[in-house]
């Protein structure tokens, strides 16, 4: 890519900050609403409210790796470094969402059960989600050609993807097996307002992470393909 | 051609199961860390009999998985250092043929060690293969397919990176979880005598495993090899 | 510990958690724009 003009940076599209400022006003009013606005629930009382943190969360942690599929399957398809871009941001956003849906769980499965952890189909699939996450990120860190890095990851996107209905049946299946107690139920349907609101929430707000961090995506694209200019073109003797 | 493929396949195959990487001492090396992980269980589980007969579905898989992933980069290393990796895919051809080369070589390979460690586990735990063996061979054959298939998958990539050692596991097993849920409970149940009841089922989940990523390994594996 | 704290401390938990993001990209936006003006300054052609 050599040219004499030094190709401008990228810039955010124009409709990111207002819709940042528009998510994240939603987002405060979803909250207030969950937190102030509901009663205590029969069973769970108060601690119904962390399900309006902790299943929205699950829920975009799962939308975010399709993302990653879907851009995995257009990347491998089309080879434009775009769907790459999208499917690590998609990526990164997913696995900070990922490990958030396991603490969750976490805070509120110990008042709940008494344990900090369960082995309960749906957060044990989380936590292999959070895994396959991972190992995608990792791959990425290690592999230094773009265009590799880019293929390759696609691939494990894929492969991963597919693993997540086969290992929620089997962990389901292990525990009925095994006959331990289901655990109850999440959400009663009172308080379906209150989740649907902070489900899109952190959808809005998923949406604004991917492109600022698709954005950031591109401008380290352009810093790579600029030092690669410059190290072509600056070379030990001029004529 | 098919003809054609198959050759080349059989070709690869060969190649790579009587390699030099492939040799008997690296053979042997593995067969004696299945062994010791076998018995490092042995003194973690143990030593009550009915603790480690419990757990023997268990530590077998684990056994085959920790010391299997080590031949999966190898398999890879030999093209890697003398660049015959570029020339092999200046050939015209498949590459998913390089795929199913491999992995038979490998699926051989970690076959073998596991004809030698399954005795070992019926000795030290007290186990009852001989009376079993067929529905355990069925069960061992098809938790190992589903092993080696990823195995060789994700080592194309890893074997290539710096951090292979640590990359080819992370990548690896948490896909291999469904694989070793099924292969545990089947095997349990096997040994237990309860060889159509539970086992049939996870051995239905392990045909599953294996036929869904059997057929995706070999249609990204393309998309893996090259550069 | 009463059912509030559990309550907060997940609240807490989600608001810090975004807002650190939020940070950490802003600071790699910034690092990475001042790296490309670096390099551009620092090649002049005549």
């Amino acid at each position: 890519m050599s040219s004499t003009e030094t190709a401008a940076l990228p810039v955010r599209p124009r409709w990111h900050r207002p819709f940042g400022t528009v998510a994240l006003l939603f987002f405060i009013a979803a909250q207030a609403f969950g937190y102030f606005a509901t009663a205590p629930e029969r069973d769970m009382g108060n601690l119904q409210k962390i399900m309006y943190v902790h299943v929205p969360a699950a829920w975009i942690a799962f939308i975010a790796f399709t993302v990653v599929f879907g851009a995995s399957v257009l990347y491998l398809w089309k080879r434009h470094e775009k769907y790459d871009h999208a499917a690590a941001s998609a990526a990164e956003v997913g696995t900070v969402l990922t490990g958030l849906t396991l603490a969750l769980g976490s805070i509120w499965g110990r008042p709940t059960w008494g344990v900090w952890w369960t082995w309960d189909p749906r957060l044990t699939t989380t936590a292999i989600l959070f895994l396959i996450y991972l190992s995608y990120l990792s791959l990425r860190a290690f592999t230094e050609d773009e265009e590799r890095r880019a293929r390759w990851s696609a691939a494990v996107g894929i492969l991963g993807f597919l693993n997540v209905p086969i290992v929620y049946m089997s962990v389901r299946w292990w525990r009925t097996i095994h006959q331990v107690q289901s655990t109850p139920g999440t959400v009663d349907s009172d308080y379906a307002l209150a989740l649907r609101l902070n489900a899109f929430a952190f959808l809005f707000l998923f949406i604004y992470f991917v492109a600022s961090r698709y954005h950031l995506a591109r401008l380290e694209r352009t810093l790579e393909a600029r030092r690669e200019e410059a190290a072509l073109a600056g070379g030990p003797i001029h004529v | 051609m098919l003809a054609t493929e198959a050759r080349r396949v059989a070709a690869i195959a060969w190649k790579d199961a009587t390699a030099e990487r492939r040799s008997k001492a690296n053979f042997n090396a593995v067969v004696f860390l299945a062994a010791l992980i076998l018995l490092l269980f042995g003194f973690a589980l143990g030593p009550e009999v009915e603790a480690l007969q419990q757990a023997a579905g268990g530590v077998i898989w684990l056994t085959v998985l920790f010391a299997g992933v080590l031949s999966f980069n190898r398999s890879y290393e030999q093209e890697l250092e003398n660049g015959a990796l570029d020339m092999l895919l200046l050939y015209p051809g498949d590459r998913r043929s390089i795929f199913i080369g491999k992995l038979i070589a490998n699926l051989a390979f970690v076959l073998l060690v596991e004809m030698i460690l399954l005795p070992t586990a019926a000795l030290l735990y007290d186990l009852p293969i001989a009376r079993f063996v067929v529905p355990l061979g069925a069960v061992i054959a098809l938790g190992t397919i589903g092993f080696v298939t990823l195995g060789t998958f994700y080592a194309a990539m890893a074997s290539r990176l710096r951090a292979r050692e640590v990359l080819l596991p992370l990548l690896l097993f948490p896909m291999l979880i469904p694989l070793l849920v099924a292969a545990v409970e089947a095997t349990g149940a096997v040994l237990a005598g309860d060889a159509m009841g539970d086992a049939g089922a996870w051995m239905r989940l392990l045909v599953v495993f294996d036929v869904v990523f059997l057929v995706a390994a070999f249609l990204a594996f393309e998309y893996v090899i090259e550069g | 510990m009463s059912e509030w704290t559990y309550v907060n401390a997940a609240y807490a938990l989600t608001w810090i958690t975004f807002a650190v993001y939020a940070v950490s990209l802003h600071r790699r936006r910034r690092r990475a724009e001042s790296q490309a003006a670096e390099i551009t300054t620092g090649r002049k052609r005549s």
